[in-house]
């Protein structure tokens, strides 16, 4: 059994995210990295300073240089990214620390926590050829269903890509510095990810709800026609199915229990199942504005299709919701 | 957010789990005619005895006091138990008691409450009326005093379970000059007083699910109102306020034993080696697990005592969803088998009902956009 209402400490986490997100990384700070393809997705002060705040290390133990809380707290700290965008690579770069801490390379994870050494992830595990968030001189994570493992880059070659927020590349390993065979990182994986694209649900659910309130046609704000009010409402609904699923996942993922992989996944297809529907119901709402560059809809879109990918594909999160024989109480 | 590993929970679990190994009925339970009522009354009975009836209901009107918590657990190990679901009672459990509790009178909970308690007593819910279904406060069904009495007449329908009930919570036009919410009473309406004509309307499985019910001057006393006359609206809010709780979880949780035997079918028939049937299977699996996850999420948000918010109607709509999307792949697993009549078979075209019964999924998006998110009407 188990209490999903954020305790007042994890709601504060989530509150001076929010915070300093707001005053530190808002959505035009994307827009201008995303004007200058050969700027730094996030530069290296403010990086300092999200490493400062322990984000990097949460879930570390305070042995391994980390704050000593757990992914529960995590969930928390994602979701506030998902609903925000801010650029960086913040889920590689927590995943990436934990495979060095797990391998034993001390100095590797005190240089990612401390936030001196950046960690990309290749799109898809070991296979395929694009990263994201990779530059030279940063680390790689590959990540599978038993294995984590964190290389030197060889070479990078920039390209363009879906997600305005994400930086892509072709990217060529250098050597192999860490390597954990562990089937729990794709867990971890899959939680954090689904905790950012429930952020994202809520965030479009909220604008798409603020827009219906004051967009008028026809004498009266559109929220009121019931095409629209019901797309609203079907991202509040998709929204609430999310978050407890996604609570549970981290409490479970955390407490390394048998049923936690199933969670883990099932939290990552409802999530991207939401996130997919409600992005683009989002863009349908806000009529042609939607469609424009200039608003932030297409963001939140590309954001959640980039979540979507980034594990490999959706299906190996299907089979692991079909692996145990039964659902257990 | 924390895993609550508490001696005292896990005892309750193993209590339940154990009381129900030893006491649900393993015979199936009929689907029509008299013998559904005493198959129900006979489990009822039986968890009266063990000390399972009214588990949310407080120690002072008979029931178990348990917190939500606990009543979490208790219909998770029923479902786990595959124990049958309340049944011609789900109305006297869900809305009639937890209506007198919180707004009957001390001699209608001391008349009422026990027999609910016992399996003695189902009830229906008389609602809905052909004129007035999304639009419930346009209701006609006309309640005259006279003296000490109330006399109804008029027509309700979609009443499941009227051939099976002893009381009907029925609303009545008792102020057809009022504003239309201020002229309506609830009523407790005896079913085997004279007027009472019931008949079962034939539904798309086959089965009799619900029922035509015509009231034709028929005289009730006026004790059986329930708070005021002509303040009958708000004691239906309170019923349906009452559906928000875990009260109605087995019936969600039990989608989650049902897509793990489709599963378990379509691994057996060599059918999961469809990829795209196992995506559907894994998507379902998904979905029926986020429905346990949002009782947790909505029971560790409510306090004790509260009424969970309007945010929560959101379970029931991602519920009545899951049905739908459920009922289809059970005979999609099935294949071409499906056509021949079979339990599934009808399973899927039962599930039709969800998204119309008690609200319709449109009614509840709509009070989910308006009192949720804020939006207009």
């Amino acid at each position: 059994m188990m209490n999903l209402a954020p305790s007042p400490e994890q709601a504060e986490i989530a509150a001076s995210a929010d915070e300093f997100l707001t005053k530190q990384l808002p959505i035009s700070r994307l827009r201008e990295l995303a004007a200058d393809p050969d700027g730094d997705a996030i530069d290296a002060e403010t990086w300092r300073r999200c490493a400062d705040l322990g984000w990097l290390g949460l879930s570390l133990s305070e042995d391994d240089g980390g704050v000593g809380l757990g992914l529960p707290e995590e969930v928390m700290l994602f979701r506030e990214l998902g609903r925000r965008l801010p650029p960086g690579p913040f889920r590689s770069s927590v995943l990436g620390v934990r495979v060095a801490v797990r391998a034993g390379e001390d100095e590797l994870a005190s240089a990612i926590v401390s936030g001196a050494r950046r960690v990309g992830m290749r799109v898809g595990g070991p296979a395929g050829g694009l990263a994201v968030d990779v530059r030279p001189g940063d680390l790689v994570l590959e990540l599978d269903a038993s294995r984590g493992e964190l290389f030197e880059v060889a070479a990078v070659e920039p390209v363009a890509g879906a997600d305005p927020g994400t930086r892509f590349a072709r990217v060529t390993n250098g050597a192999s510095v860490a390597r954990v065979e562990d089937a729990t990182l794709i867990d971890r994986a899959r939680v954090l990810l689904a905790a950012e694209l429930l952020g994202i649900i809520e965030a479009v659910r909220d604008m798409s709800a603020a827009y219906a309130q004051t967009r008028v046609q026809f004498g009266k704000p559109i929220g009121a026609f019931q095409a629209v009010k019901h797309r609203c409402a079907d991202m509040a609904v998709a929204a609430y199915a999310t978050v407890g699923q996604v609570f549970q996942a981290a409490l479970l993922v955390e407490a390394e229990t048998p049923d936690a992989p199933f969670h883990a996944a099932a939290a990552y297809v409802i999530a991207t199942n939401g996130a997919k529907v409600s992005t683009a119901d989002n863009i349908q709402n806000h009529g042609g504005i939607g469609f424009t560059w200039e608003h932030d809809a297409h963001l939140f879109l590309k954001r959640a299709f980039l979540l979507e990918r980034l594990l490999g594909p959706q299906r190996d999160a299907y089979r692991a919701v079909l692996a145990p024989a039964r659902h257990e109480f | 957010m924390e895993l609550d590993t508490s001696p005292e929970l896990t005892e309750f679990r193993e209590e339940a789990r154990t009381w129900l190994a030893e006491n649900v009925p393993t015979e199936p339970r009929p689907r029509t005619g008299p013998e559904v009522r005493a198959y129900d009354a006979e489990w009822q009975r039986r968890q009266y005895e063990g000390g399972w009836a009214g588990i949310d209901w407080e120690p002072e009107y008979g029931g178990r006091g348990l917190s939500l918590i606990q009543q979490v657990i208790w219909y998770e190990e029923l479902v786990r138990a595959k124990a049958p679901g309340p049944g011609v009672f789900a109305v006297a459990f869900g809305h009639a008691g937890p209506t007198l509790i919180m707004r009957g009178s001390d001699e209608q909970k001391r008349d009422y409450l026990p027999r609910i308690l016992r399996g003695e007593t189902p009830w229906c819910q008389g609602f809905s009326e052909p004129g007035s279904g999304s639009d419930l406060a346009s209701l006609r069904t006309r309640g005259v005093v006279d003296g000490d009495e109330l006399v109804v007449t008029g027509q309700k329908i979609w009443t499941s379970g009227a051939e099976h009930a002893d009381y009907c919570e029925l609303l009545v036009r008792t102020d057809p000059e009022a504003p239309r919410h201020k002229g309506i009473t609830w009523v407790i309406m005896d079913m085997h007083l004279p007027g009472v004509d019931i008949r079962p309307i034939i539904a798309i499985d086959g089965d009799p699910h619900n029922c035509e019910v015509f009231y034709d001057e028929v005289r009730v006393p006026l004790a059986n109102v329930v708070d005021k006359v002509n303040n009958g609206w708000s004691v239906a809010m309170s019923t349906l306020a009452a559906e928000r709780g875990p009260g109605f979880l087995d019936s969600r949780l039990e989608r989650i034993v049902y897509v793990d035997e489709l599963i378990e079918h379509a691994r057996s028939t060599g059918a999961l080696r469809d990829e795209a049937l196992a995506d559907r299977l894994a998507e379902a699996r998904a979905t029926v697990a986020a429905l346990r996850s949002m009782a947790y999420y909505e029971v560790s948000n409510t306090g004790k005592g509260e009424t969970p918010g309007p945010e929560t109607t959101a379970i029931r709509t991602f519920f009545v969803q899951a049905q739908i999307l459920v009922g289809r792949l059970a005979v999609d697993v099935l294949g071409p088998e499906a056509l021949e009549w079979q339990p599934w078979t009808r399973v899927w075209l039962e599930e039709f009902s969800g998204p119309i019964a008690g609200g319709t999924k449109d009614i509840q998006k709509n009070i989910i956009g308006e009192r949720v998110l804020g939006l207009p009407r």
